[in-house]
């Protein structure tokens, strides 16, 4: 919008007919719904079909996310699904990466985007839900149902033939109850099909001989009642009648078992020593039993607080032991155990809280005591919601819970420091906005989190306490190369510039252990490195010199050198306190996976496709025939290939046509792919936006005397890429997307870790699960990169008017 | 038709000396044997009908066309393939569109300064400081920190003006610097550059204002199908037209 900043004469006012605003449309959300959605009978009809449809959809699945999902997939594999395989002790390191980009995350956000703390609202009363629900569910639905049978009788339900275990382990707690008592669903055929809870073989198979003799009787039932119409044929009747006589009915398990008509002892055994630590006689004949006050005693009940944290063993032994019969036994307190083995680890871990015992598992005779699994002791009946709540979404949400809470503080963290810089900053320069100066922290601020990001995930070989502080220090040397830069016109200004050079060289000699005398290529690579970066930042700081009051300058100064000197003394101390010598070990990259590997992927391919596409388009469009033929050829075939193959041919037939490649690692050979692929179709559309800048831009360069390269990067480039921001940002997120497909190359991505994880034996049937909780993290990266693109469009420097 | 000497009648030196130049646009003949020669502080009013040739024939003086033939020399330097001298030319010329062609994603003090800082590798104040008072002389300094999109036109055109003139050339070429803008804003664009015709700048200007032609130029070029139909000083050409064309074309204008 051209809009004059100042008229070029005066406005007169027109006083016989004023301005008005315009007229109000009738206010309310009822008036809104009847313009907008019911304006006429065919916007009334489709308006009810969407509404009835949605409502269809949502609530199915709403309803099969709540009652049918099993979350446990999620919950207990949620480790392995943010950072694959990468080894347990030094995940610490992948999570503090994720707490920087959180802060950086922030920082940028509040750079750009108008805190408005009303719709802050919503997302945090989603975290809000996430960290209560939990300890509420806990506190308010009973513990789940472990059902247990006991006896000396083999049960047969169909072709399964269980015989009833003794022994079973389980991990208990300090302060848990465990409470043992003859099931009230053992009595009759009717109340065992009622049973909600974990099963043991034995039990599951009672419960399907109740199932299967009811269902039997139900068909019987309408046979008969088939046979008794009248408008039966002949041929029809004798078919219904030899279906009738065919059928055989199952044997009741509650009689043939004779259930809960024996008594039975059940202990509670220590899982190392196999002591009994309380015991009990269940006898269903038993009499009751009052105190002093009429009122009942519960005898038959064995309620037990575990004394310390370990396996124990539940013991079910008849009194009778020559006994043909069987009981069913109802425990509360008894929770599955899941061994882990993704990681090829021997360890046990409680289902729902993650509790977990190392290595040792109870024996007896030197056999293994089978322990309460999942795959052993599924969930029988259907769920009840209590259950649904206490095992499956609490647990999801106290781990998701765990993950954000931490990413959202830091998050925040970065909003408030970005305020802070604001209200601290320099004076701006005349008219410009103010928000530039501390926009101009959001580059570097990038820049050092993903050097550090990547620092921490891969590793440093050989990194002592004192070249982590030395490496510190030399970002904080930076900054004071800055503030000694805006001194050097005072009288002690380029001294102070000598010395710090001079320390800085000694941080990097230090560093690189030269003492030992040996002076090293890469030491003397580091110093020029270091060096040059120094003195660039100083010639940045000379150019900012007028923003700053001498005072700040002094006092920058002065913090940056304190900083410093904190960084070389404390940073050794706090980091040598007893962690050796090696604080990064290198994690070889075939060790990352899941989220991570799909985001380095992804960032990879992105930062390394971008510079090389926008060469391509330009080399497209030069007027050199052989440049614009090659780079054509490689476009055209590049974009007619499937990404898959580029894959595949990267990771499989580039070792065997030279065998020196074998040794570079898949993952390194599918960044490779992916930014090949990726820079064509980026070419591509920034081909596009080059063809749309105005043929005038570049003549009034060239008039004004600037070199080709200059126009290039100075005016065609910039305009070219504002101007295809929606579809670079959707290449950027179709990179993200297509990453998936490495899980075909063998690479354990985001993917391919849920395929990992549903082929194992406790998760196998789960894939509905996984996939969704994977769907739903594409969706949100996807859906944050898109509004990140609608910001950048919005913001002035996506309106770009081309005037002239 | 006939040649044109020098305007001036003392042995000065042609600070554009153009001799024979002959241009093709693929088969299409646009510049035919054009001679001219432009003094320094002289400025030159090139008026035609569309089609004539003028536009190509400024553009080709700081060589955003190529001539085929003919020779074009711009302050000693022989204009060719030689791309140094291009460079050298173009320093000394400054030039002006039609459709102003700012630079929109850079605010109007950086569209200014980005050529001196880049080009003659002034300093970044040395920079600045030359295009406030720049802007000063245009008449629009609070526009410093403004983007082009919100710009009026004829603010936009002297912004290109100051943009033109920070590379403190010698000559500065204007192609219709008045046809894009909006009647009541031609006014201040002219006045710049009376100011700038008055302060002794070489300018050629091709543009279909008469009354800025009558007032500023030494002399108008008459342009049509590739060739100087006739020039002389505003006096002779508006108020004497020697040929039939040139005077055709004036009754349809004046």
């Amino acid at each position: 919008m051209a809009s004059l900043s100042e008229p070029t004469h005066p406005t007169l006012v027109y006083s016989d007919v004023p301005l008005r605003p315009p007229p109000r449309r009738a206010r309310g959300i009822w008036a809104w719904m009847r313009a907008n959605l019911f304006k006429s009978t065919f916007d009334t009809v489709v308006t009810f079909i969407t509404t009835a449809f949605l409502i269809w959809v949502i609530s199915g699945l709403f309803t099969w996310t709540i009652t049918q999902a099993n979350w446990l997939i999620v919950t207990r594999n949620l480790r392995v699904f943010m950072v694959g395989l990468f080894p347990i002790d030094d995940v610490w390191r992948v999570n503090l990466g994720a707490l920087l980009v959180s802060f950086a995350v922030g920082f940028t956000f509040a750079a750009y985007v108008v805190i408005r703390w009303r719709r802050l609202i919503l997302p945090l009363i989603v975290l809000a839900l996430m960290i209560v629900i939990p300890p509420i569910t806990y506190a308010l639905t009973p513990p789940t149902d472990a059902y247990f049978a006991a006896g000396s009788v083999a049960v047969v339900s169909g072709s399964e033939t269980e015989m009833p275990q003794e022994q079973v382990a389980f991990l208990g707690r300090a302060g848990e109850t465990v409470r043992v008592e003859l099931a009230a669903q053992g009595h009759s055929d009717e109340t065992l099909i009622t049973l909600q809870g974990f099963t043991d073989r034995a039990g599951a198979a009672l419960f399907n001989a109740a199932a299967n003799r009811f269902a039997a009787q139900d068909e019987l039932a309408s046979l008969e009642t088939a046979l008794a119409g009248d408008l039966l044929t002949d041929a029809q009747r004798a078919d219904l009648t030899e279906e009738r006589d065919g059928l055989t009915i199952p044997p009741s398990p509650s009689e043939t078992y004779t259930l809960n008509s024996t008594a039975v002892r059940a202990s509670i055994l220590d899982g190392r020593t196999l002591d009994v630590l309380a015991t009990i006689t269940l006898d269903p004949n038993a009499e009751p039993v009052f105190d002093e006050d009429g009122s009942e005693v519960m005898t038959q009940v064995m309620i037990f607080p575990l004394p310390a944290d370990g396996w124990y063993v539940l013991e079910k032994v008849l009194v009778d032991e020559d006994a043909e019969a069987n009981v069913l036994l109802r425990t509360t307190g008894i929770v599955p155990v899941l061994e882990r083995n993704l990681t090829s680890s021997d360890e046990y871990v409680r289902i729902t809280d993650d509790f977990t015992v190392a290595d040792f598992r109870p024996e007896n005779d030197g056999r293994d005591i089978p322990f309460i699994s999942l795959t052993e002791n599924a969930y029988r009946g259907s769920r009840t919601f209590a259950d649904f709540m206490r095992l499956y979404t609490a647990p999801m949400l106290e781990m998701l819970a765990r993950a954000l809470v931490p990413m959202t503080l830091l998050a925040s963290l970065g909003v408030l420091m970005q305020m802070a810089i604001v209200r601290l900053r320099p004076a701006p320069p005349r008219g410009a906005s103010p928000a530039a100066a501390s926009r101009a922290l959001v580059f570097p601020l990038w820049t050092v989190v993903l050097i550090v990001f990547f620092i921490l995930i891969y590793g440093i070989d050989g990194l002592t306490p004192l070249k982590l502080g030395s490496l510190v220090a030399s970002f904080i040397w930076v900054g004071w190369m800055f503030f000694a830069g805006m001194t050097l016109n005072r009288v002690w200004g380029r001294p102070l510039l000598g010395a710090l050079l001079v320390l800085g060289a000694a941080q990097i000699a230090v560093a690189h252990n030269v003492t030992s005398g040996i002076v090293l290529v890469d030491v003397a690579i580091a110093l020029i490195i270091w060096t040059i970066v120094g003195l660039m930042a100083a010639r940045q700081g000379a150019g900012m010199r007028h923003r700053f009051t001498p005072r700040q300058q002094v006092t920058g100064l002065a913090i940056s050198g304190g900083l410093w000197l904190a960084a070389f003394i404390l940073i050794p101390l706090l980091a040598g306190a007893g962690n050796g010598d090696d604080l990064l070990p290198i994690v070889e990259t075939r060790r990352w996976g899941g989220l991570l590997l799909t985001m380095v992927l992804t960032v990879v391919a992105l930062l390394a496709s971008f510079p090389f596409g926008i060469l391509l388009a330009l080399g497209r469009r030069s007027s050199l025939p052989v440049v614009k033929w090659v780079c054509t050829v490689y476009i055209e075939l590049v974009r007619g290939v499937p990404l898959i193959t580029v894959l595949f041919l990267a990771s499989l037939l580039v070792p065997l046509v030279n065998p020196a490649l074998a040794t570079v690692e898949n993952a390194i050979r599918a960044m490779v792919g992916l930014t090949l692929f990726s820079a064509a179709y980026l070419a591509e559309n920034v081909r596009g936006g080059l063809q749309s800048v105005a043929a005038g831009q570049e003549e009034a360069a060239r008039a004004l005397g600037l070199s080709s390269t200059q126009i290039i990067l100075l005016i065609t480039l910039p305009q070219a890429l504002r101007a295809v921001i929606p579809a670079l940002v959707g290449q950027c997120i179709a990179l993200f997307k297509d990453t998936s497909l490495v899980a075909l190359v063998g690479l354990l991505d985001l993917t391919g870790i849920a395929k990992a994880v549903t082929s194992q034996a406790e998760f196998v049937g789960l894939q509905t699960e996984a996939y969704v909780f994977i769907s739903v993290i594409y969706f949100i990266f996807s859906y944050v990169m898109a509004y990140v693109s609608r910001r950048i469009e919005a913001s002035g420097s996506g309106v770009v008017r081309r005037f002239g | 038709m006939s040649e044109h000497a020098a305007p001036s009648a003392t042995a000065v030196e042609p600070i554009i000396s153009c001799r024979n130049v002959n241009k093709w646009f693929g088969d299409f003949q646009v510049l035919r044997d054009i001679s001219v020669d432009v003094a320094p502080r002289e400025v030159v009013v090139v008026i035609g009908p569309s089609g004539s040739g003028k536009s190509t024939f400024i553009r080709c003086i700081n060589r955003l066309e190529e001539h085929q033939e003919g020779e074009i020399i711009v302050d000693n330097i022989v204009l060719g393939h030689d791309v140094r001298n291009i460079a050298a030319i173009r320093r000394e010329i400054g030039m002006v569109f039609q459709q102003f062609n700012l630079f929109p994603h850079l605010t109007v003090l950086q569209n200014i300064t980005l050529a001196p800082q880049n080009v003659r590798r002034w300093s970044k104040e040395k920079a600045e400081a030359k295009a406030r008072e720049l802007l000063e002389r245009v008449g629009i300094p609070e526009q410093a920190e403004k983007y082009p999109g919100q710009l009026s036109g004829g603010q936009q055109q002297r912004v290109a003006i100051a943009r033109a003139l920070a590379m403190e050339p010698k000559i500065m070429l204007f192609d219709e610097p008045t046809s894009a803008l909006d009647p009541e804003m031609i006014k201040e664009v002219l006045d710049v550059m009376k100011e700038l015709a008055l302060s002794g700048m070489t300018m050629v200007c091709v543009t279909h204002e008469m009354g800025f032609a009558r007032e500023v130029a030494d002399r108008i070029l008459f342009f049509d199908q590739g060739r100087i139909v006739e020039s002389g000083t505003p006096e002779a050409l508006f108020d004497h037209p020697q040929h039939p064309r040139t005077q055709l074309f004036l009754s349809q204008i004046l």
